[in-house]
């Protein structure tokens, strides 16, 4: 088995939801009960990438058969949930943060550890009061004259940190690996917080709509006809893994196809007619190629030589 | 006279109960003391209520005193405050929807909510 | 006395002039009090003066690659006159706009759109598009099933969306809120400030071509008969939808598209990887001209990576060679 990373980056707010809500929010999104932290269910990332490859021979080696089949064996990949690793949260100066916290940041690296391409990893932030806010040593957009960093009406301390810069330039390279002006972007805005200042956010700052059914003549609210929304907003970032477990197609058939489709943006959660959910997807170290030092895969990727990628 | 209390009554639980839904998503546009804020400058009987018996509940010795923390509170306390009150609310919110009746997006008679 | 928290009384705009115009309107007016007409009409006029953020350009250029890239048709529709759009969002202003969560620029929301077009439809195309119909149950779905057209979230072109400070002024507040009272000549009117928007927005639409065609077409009207948002009886929310770009146009940005990924793969990645962009020039429908120039731009890039000889007896790497041959 193989595993590498995934980024999960949202353009246009992601809902990926549970259905009924019990708080203020009729339909928010889906969080993982011991941390409320926010996910995208890998069943859900499956199915979308599933629907997206077109070529039937290949979905049904990498992808597994379809229901009516399931019993002939299994799909050669999987995919666990995709967490939240960044979340955009308004900033009274430079527009929006970038937020994570020592908790998220760990349980990425234990990720990154399960793959076979973990470089030298950062160290994780050590935060030593909840109003603190870590932020990179140079060139912060987010922090004001008075050395204060405030995210909607909280106030933090901002405090200098390294590993702040090393961190937004680990992730940077892995979601905009060709793109100097977004990772520069990225860094000025990277900021890491006290974990129950995360929580708070997590459950304060995500983005929630107000939807209404007008009644059709009159441009009033029906009676009963308002619902609120929550989703993650644009520029969220998640994070998780793919697995490539030999069933009927091999690590390179697999990440190759998986390059392929994540060539085009897909559509992931629920209200999509209205526009949610729209993300790119990166896989940290591309298709398999020559270049790595697998000869086995390397092989795989020749004899498959017409349908590799597709 | 009763019928005019009558109604001035029915005015100020439907004003209680469409407050205790419109306030937790207030809280998340406008932050707490924002929201507290609003309430109490509208000065509608129902609001008033609301945030007396809020304060009540969190141990407050009555609105002003919940308003006053709400400013001076520092960022922990702030925090805490603001889980409090949204805590609080969905019990609120329950209220008002088994007991006066008061569903969220129901617009008054007037026409405001 | 200000109804901020005390360790956020004494910040200004002038500090802070990249702030999101968003939290700046939902967070920080400076003082509720009845009395206090000032701190409203201020808080409107400083988020009408706060600039698009410099790094919106690159998020928009992201934003409509991606678009394009999902396959998703664009026009833009530029508003004439001014446009209120989630003016009775909740806020302690009682009035609001709808503001991008992320960078604080107004924007026309895609369930505005879906909402505006499916009321149209309904009141104006007759009998074949009922809510029961075929036609309307493709579009815009029915309480079982969603539709087949995704509407997104109309976001404006960079240095055109901006913010305008309004009133709507209310002359018998006392009849229309406590309803207790005949309005009466001695009322006081009451202005209440609101935030409208101008700009040019760009409509995206993804679905089946021909759908999204009659989707487009539905809106031209729907934009400049009935208006997007709020107070479009008093002539808010009209847009003029632009004609869509010539076919030749369209052609360019895919292959442009296609050609800036091919370029941006890694030495490394291309014997991996290039396969896939070949199916992708097989199957992309666009001129013979675009064709080419996708044709060679993969050449190129096999060339430069050094993987010419590997890739010569390849019968894809020929067929694209043939392609460039005539």
């Amino acid at each position: 088995m193989e595993a590498r990373m995934l980024f999960l980056h949202a353009l246009s707010p992601l809902h990926a939801g549970t259905g009924q809500g019990a708080g203020a929010i009729d339909l928010p999104v889906a969080r993982e009960k011991a941390t409320g932290l926010p996910y995208l269910p890998g069943s859900s990332l499956k199915g979308v990438l599933r629907d997206a490859c077109k070529n039937g021979e290949t979905r049904k080696k990498v992808f597994g058969p379809d229901k009516d089949n399931a019993h002939e064996h299994a799909g050669s990949v999987q995919f666990s949930d995709q967490r939240l690793l960044l979340l955009p949260v308004r900033s009274l100066k430079g527009t929006f943060a970038w937020v994570t916290s020592p908790y998220i940041l760990r349980r990425c690296l234990r990720d990154a550890e399960n793959t076979i391409h973990s470089d030298k990893a950062p160290e994780i932030p050590v935060l030593n009061s909840v109003a603190n806010c870590h932020v990179i040593d140079a060139g912060c957009a987010i922090t004001l004259d008075d050395h204060r960093v405030i995210f909607e009406d909280l106030d933090f301390a901002a405090v200098l940190d390294d590993n702040a810069r090393v961190w937004a330039e680990w992730i940077g390279m892995r979601i905009f690996p060709d793109d100097t002006d977004w990772r520069g972007m990225l860094t000025a805005r990277f900021c890491v917080v006290h974990d129950d200042v995360m929580g708070f956010l997590l459950e304060t700052a995500t983005e929630v709509f107000a939807r209404v059914r007008l009644r059709e003549d009159a441009k009033t609210v029906e009676n009963n006809a308002l619902w609120y929304e929550e989703a993650l907003p644009a520029e969220t970032i998640l994070s998780g893994l793919v697995f490539a477990t030999p069933v009927k197609a091999g690590p390179g058939e697999v990440f190759n196809t998986l390059e392929g489709l994540m060539g085009k943006p897909l559509q992931l959660g629920g209200k999509a007619t209205v526009g949610r959910g729209l993300c790119r997807l990166r896989m940290a170290g591309g298709g398999i190629s020559c270049a790595d030092p697998q000869p086995e895969v390397c092989r795989q990727d020749f004899s498959t030589g017409e349908t590799t990628g597709r | 006279m009763k019928q005019l209390a009558d109604k001035e009554d029915k005015d100020k639980c439907k004003k209680y109960g469409s407050m205790s839904h419109r306030l937790p998503v207030l809280i998340r546009t406008a932050g707490l003391a924002q929201t507290l804020a609003f309430v109490e400058a509208r000065g509608d009987a129902g609001g008033e209520k609301l945030l007396e018996d809020i304060a009540v509940v969190l141990k407050f010795k009555g609105k002003e005193s919940l308003l006053e923390s709400s400013r001076e509170a520092e960022l922990p306390e702030y925090m805490l405050l603001t889980r409090q009150v949204l805590a609080a609310l969905t019990w609120y919110k329950r209220f008002a929807q088994s007991v006066l009746g008061v569903e969220s997006g129901a617009v008054g008679e007037d026409g405001n909510k | 006395m200000s109804s901020r928290r005390d360790c956020l009384v004494n910040l200004n705009l002038q500090e802070v002039s990249t702030t999101n115009a968003g939290l700046w309107l939902d967070k920080f007016i400076r003082n509720q009090a009845e009395d206090d007409k000032k701190s409203r009409r201020s808080l409107v006029d400083d988020v009408a003066g706060i600039k698009e953020p410099d790094e919106y350009s690159l998020w928009f250029k992201r934003w409509e690659g991606t678009l394009l890239n999902y396959g998703a048709q664009c026009r833009v529709a530029e508003v004439l006159g001014r446009m209120a759009v989630g003016l009775g969002e909740e806020s302690v202003l009682e009035t609001s706009v709808a503001l991008h969560h992320t960078y604080g620029v107004p924007y026309i929301p895609g369930s505005a759109i879906k909402g505006l077009a499916a009321s149209f439809a309904r009141q104006y195309l007759g009998d074949d598009w009922q809510v029961d119909t075929p036609a309307y149950k493709t579009v815009f779905g029915d309480p079982d099933n969603a539709g087949y057209i995704i509407f997104f979230d109309a976001l404006p072109l960079p240095g055109t969306g901006h913010l305008y400070p309004d009133v709507i002024t209310v002359h018998h507040k006392d009849y229309y809120q406590k309803g207790n009272l005949p309005p009466a000549d001695w009322d006081n009117p009451n202005p209440v400030p609101f935030l409208s928007a101008t700009g040019k927005y760009l409509v995206a639409i993804a679905g089946p071509a021909a759908w999204t065609n009659a989707v487009f077409e539905i809106l031209q009207h729907a934009f400049l008969e009935l208006g997007v948002g709020a107070k479009t009886s008093s002539g808010y929310g009209r847009l003029k939808l632009k004609p869509a770009p010539s076919a030749t146009d369209e052609d360019q940005k895919k292959a442009d598209q296609l050609i800036d990924q091919i370029k941006a793969l890694k030495n490394q990645e291309i014997a991996g990887r290039i396969h896939a962009f070949y199916e992708q020039w097989k199957s992309i429908a666009v001129n013979a001209e675009q064709k080419r120039r996708i044709a060679e731009a993969i050449v190129t890039r096999v060339k430069e990576a050094g993987r010419e000889k590997q890739s010569k007896e390849k019968p894809w790497y020929k067929d694209l060679l043939a392609s460039l041959v005539d």
